[in-house]
């Protein structure tokens, strides 16, 4: 999917007029990285991947631990060295495996927001964020006020003159960052910054860096596991899984339209249910699944006889307490329920069938209690049966 | 906000992306280069020209050690000697590493200062404190015991006690190994998962049984890692058999070894030989330690900072701790006494005459009065500056190294080095002295009974010790802190200069702290490449020791005792002071 978008653009070393819009920020091409683990079996890490980030971009690889974005974040900052393929980005190409060119970390003027935020703890705050510019040998008297103002940006000016240890882990994030910031690269990377925070600082946290990027303009590539940290950050989402781009796009498009099982899982809960094309009717197709017929309007092409996956989000079942005539209605029982604060949780059973995962606002129904559940035919998505079905 | 009106990349905005020559690179990659030619040059050219160039075959050599008198017996010697006191010493050391992490008889202290004992008071000292507490007629234990023997009317004339045997030589050795057997086994033990012995305690095991079914069979990888460490050390020892076993004429390896390289003409081709006969054990006892780690599943090490249940002793408590304080006794603080009471001495006889107390062979030595006490100034001042010279070149060589290999693993030469000043420990340091005597003492180099090559072999031989702890002082400030300073735009020079550093300094400070202990007391080492124009420490105490002389001994003993204590002391404290401003 990558591949025919990258194909369709010049390559950016080809352009030295650098007018062009296209030009991508960061351009990864065919990018292989192994690892030899100690008992000589080898690791696939990143397994021929191919993205362009535009500038300005907001890129959120998403993934369980394992998948390889952490890995792939490594190879464009240069502290991990591919097995082959190049990486480009506006200042030039970074690494090519075939002309044997691998530009080191610091002179590829990439900033990285590490997860442990690997703030020197010998150095006050000030001079962690001031380290960036001392490197590059920036003027002095532009450091100090450059240095003040990003910490004041990020809410931390009155801390300069503290070390990390003495300050709590959602300042010492912000200094993380603004230590990425300062010096004003065009491309920052994240790696997973937020996994060690709690969860207000983390939100309030995620919200600031959305705004920070869109004032800077700087493009931003970002790698997490939690699916509502890259849904509210991200331009695009590009969900990893095995080394593999499984599928790129904005995060509207993989959450509605999730290419694969295993994308539609890690962009959000799933509900799903296995079952065999029966027929059309009209523009719904007609599935005979364990709750008996199930109509699913799709533009896929399924044709009578197919083996189907069909998966919808826990949001989308309604929850009812009078038969009202809707397609896709059954009546259940309440099996089990958890109050989670914002939505019931419910396990339902339509006869011998189980449903988990069935969302409901109001007050918590107990078990046993008799209800109707429907779905609409518009909320379901139809996935070509398969060896997706097979994994799950 | 106000960053937005400001020129935004404050920098030059093109990236200078072309591959600048980077002094660090260059600098640690000599420096590499250098310390693994010193480590391989000096094996690689004796071994080669003993073998290879000389008139002599291999057949010869081989005729020749075989014949050699009494050759069968010195490795018999050898065997029991070793054999013995690493058995000893494992028992006493997994006692003690279990009574102080596992038990209430624990004393926070003693932990932290068991394996110090060998830094404290070096084994050389250690020995001739021995002699002088336990020698038939004149030691000092032994006239204690007689005047409380005579008191009930027995009149002995010599002993009872007696180091000059088989019983006092292996105690000895012992007491030496213990240390070593200790920090690993007391490692494991600490880093256990506590679940392991608590899943056993709620199965309705009783301590006995958790200890001899879940504790012992879980720690036998560190058992046996310290185990070889002390068979390293016991084979390597030279000082306590040059001291104990010459009256009752125990000879040992590698006082064969040095005696065959100080006659004249050396004999280099029997002394290389019977060395590798030390090598190969050595090396098969790594192989077998890889064999057995690798062969079975030891993953039991759980997260640290958790604290296990401690087995109550009962009335067994005071007991256990009367044996561990008793060993700092024994070690330390009697032969310290010793050594203390006979450098006040004018002579060392079986009469102690308090009345003579007087500091005068400390003013002979400090002012170097007579012929003895500069010889014995001398010694001190040359050791004490090798070893800060040593220990300063080391432990900066060491870390630039390491932080060279650590980031260029891929390298050829970093592999290469990396392997190389591992080396020294698995070749012992005899060897390493026939090396140095084969390769720099002769022309081209003639370094013969200079202070430089003792300096280059103290080099080699501490180079295991000094890159494993520097090494670990670089791990401990983690990967990340490096690599954010990467992508901050800084060299690897800055990035050394500024992060790695600074922030390795309180392990460094221990590194150094051990370095120079160990080239300021090595003995083996400098009694093959020292002379008497430019004596140290460890060859001057053999020295007087051989020739008479000993309460210059004793003096010498003790000042460079205090000194070591107080480098040791000073340099921990220093580490931990820093330690803690970093938290």
């Amino acid at each position: 999917m990558a591949r025919t978008q990258s194909d369709l653009k010049r390559r950016p070393d080809s352009t030295e007029d650098g007018s062009s819009q296209i030009v991508p920020s960061i351009s990864i091409e065919n990018l292989v990285k192994h690892f030899r683990r100690e008992n000589g079996t080898e690791v696939r890490a990143v397994d021929d991947i191919s993205i362009d980030v535009p500038l300005g971009e907001f890129l959120v690889l998403l993934g369980p631990s394992g998948c390889g974005k952490t890995t792939l974040l490594r190879c464009i900052a240069g502290l991990e060295k591919p097995t082959s393929g190049r990486i480009a980005t506006q200042r030039g190409v970074m690494f090519d495996s075939g002309k044997r060119r691998n530009v080191p970390p610091e002179a590829r003027r990439i900033g990285m927001v590490f997860q442990s935020y690997a703030l020197w703890p010998h150095m006050t705050v000030f001079d962690n964020v001031a380290y960036p510019l001392r490197a590059r040998r920036a003027p002095k008297a532009g450091i100090h006020s450059r240095v003040t103002s990003t910490l004041d940006v990020l809410g931390i000016g009155e801390l300069a003159h503290q070390y990390p240890g003495q300050v709590s882990g959602g300042q010492q994030q912000r200094v993380a960052l603004a230590r990425a910031l300062v010096a004003g690269e065009d491309t920052v990377l994240f790696d997973e910054p937020l996994s060690n925070v709690d969860a207000q600082v983390r939100d309030e946290l995620r919200i600031e860096i959305r705004g920070m990027q869109r004032e800077l303009g700087f493009t931003a590539v970002y790698v997490t596991h939690d699916r509502e940290e890259a849904m509210g950050l991200a331009t695009r989402i590009a969900v990893i899984e095995r080394g593999r781009v499984a599928q790129i796009g904005t995060p509207k498009a993989i959450y509605s339209q999730p290419s694969s099982l295993h994308v539609a899982r890690t962009i959000g809960s799933t509900t799903e249910m296995g079952g065999t094309v029966k027929g059309w009717e009209g523009d719904h197709a007609v599935v005979n699944t364990k709750l008996g017929l199930i109509r699913v309007s799709t533009s896929e092409s399924v044709s009578p006889g197919d083996n189907v996956l069909l998966v919808t989000r826990p949001v989308d079942w309604q929850l009812d307490f009078n038969d009202s005539p809707l397609v896709n209605q059954w009546r259940a029982v309440i099996k089990a329920g958890a109050f989670l604060g914002t939505r019931n949780e419910y396990i339902v059973a339509v006869e011998d069938a189980l449903i988990h995962h069935v969302w409901h606002h109001g007050e918590i129904l107990p078990q046993g209690s008799q209800v109707w559940i429907s779905i609409p035919p518009a909320a379901i998505q139809i996935l070509g049966d398969s060896d997706e079905k097979a994994k799950a | 906000m106000t960053i937005r009106g400001e020129k935004w990349p404050l920098t030059a905005s093109r990236a200078s992306v072309s591959r600048r020559p980077r002094g660090f690179m260059i600098l640690a990659s000599t420096l590499a280069a250098l310390i693994t030619v010193l480590i391989l040059y000096p094996l690689g050219a004796t071994w080669v020209s003993v073998f290879f160039l000389r008139g002599d075959s291999v057949t010869t050599i081989l005729t020749a050690t075989i014949r050699e008198p009494d050759i069968g017996k010195v490795l018999w010697n050898t065997a029991v000697i070793i054999g013995g006191s690493v058995l000893i010493a494992t028992a006493i050391g997994a006692t003690l590493a279990w009574l102080s992490e596992r038990s209430d008889a624990s004393m926070g202290w003693v932990t932290r200062a068991l394996p110090l004992v060998p830094f404290l008071v070096p084994p050389i000292v250690g020995a001739v404190g021995w002699t002088i507490l336990t020698a038939p007629k004149s030691g000092y234990l032994n006239l204690i015991v007689r005047g409380i023997a005579s008191w009930f009317g027995l009149d002995i004339s010599t002993g009872p006690l007696n180091p000059y045997n088989w019983v006092g030589i292996i105690f000895v050795y012992s007491l030496y190994l213990v240390p070593l057997v200790y920090l690993p086994i007391a490692a494991s033990l600490r880093n256990l998962d506590p679940s392991l012995e608590e899943a056993s305690t709620s199965s309705g095991a009783s301590p006995w049984w958790t200890l001899r079914y879940v504790t012992l069979p879980a720690i036998k990888p560190a058992i046996g890692a310290g185990a070889l460490l002390a068979l390293i050390y016991a084979l390597s020892q030279y000082s306590i058999p040059a001291i104990l076993g010459n009256v009752p004429r125990i000879e040992v390896l590698t006082v064969r070894i040095v005696r065959l390289m100080s006659v004249f003409p050396a004999q280099i081709g029997v002394a290389l030989t019977l060395g590798m006969l030390m090598i190969v054990v050595i090396i098969t006892g790594l192989w077998l330690q890889r064999r057995i780690l690798s062969r079975s599943r030891f993953a039991t090490i759980g997260g640290r900072g958790m604290r296990s249940t401690v087995v109550a002793l009962g009335r067994w408590k005071w007991p256990s701790r009367i044996v561990m304080l008793s060993y700092f006794l024994i070690t330390t603080i009697l032969p310290f006494i010793a050594i203390v009471l006979l450098s006040m001495q004018p002579f060392w006889s079986s009469v102690i005459h308090w009345t003579s107390f007087n500091l005068n062979n400390y003013t002979d030595v400090l002012g170097g009065l007579s012929a003895l006490g500069r010889g014995a100034r001398d010694a001190l001042l040359n050791s004490l500056s090798l070893a800060s010279i040593g220990a300063t070149g080391s432990i900066v060589i060491s870390a630039i190294i390491v932080a060279f290999t650590h980031r260029h693993w891929s390298n050829p030469l970093a592999r290469l080095t990396e392997a190389s000043t591992k080396l020294p420990g698995a070749v012992s340091h005899v060897v390493i002295g026939i090396a140095f005597i084969g390769a720099l003492a002769g022309p081209p180099f003639r370094l013969s009974g200079t202070l430089a090559i003792l300096l280059l072999a103290y080099l080699v031989v501490t180079m295991p010790q000094a890159s494993f702890i520097v090494s670990t002082a670089y791990s401990q400030v983690g990967k990340e802190l490096s690599e954010a300073s990467f992508t901050s735009g800084a060299s690897e020079t800055r990035t050394f200069a500024k992060i790695s550093l600074p922030l390795m300094i309180p392990g460094l400070a221990a590194g150094w702290a051990t370095v120079f202990v160990l080239m300021a007391g090595d003995v083996t080492v400098s009694v093959m490449l020292a002379s008497p124009g430019r004596p140290v420490v460890g060859y001057e105490i053999l020295d007087l020791w051989t020739f008479g002389g000993l309460p210059t001994l004793a003096t010498i003993a003790t000042v460079f005792t205090l000194l070591s204590c107080a480098v040791v002391l000073g340099a921990l404290a220093l580490s931990r002071k820093m330690a803690l401003v970093r938290r």
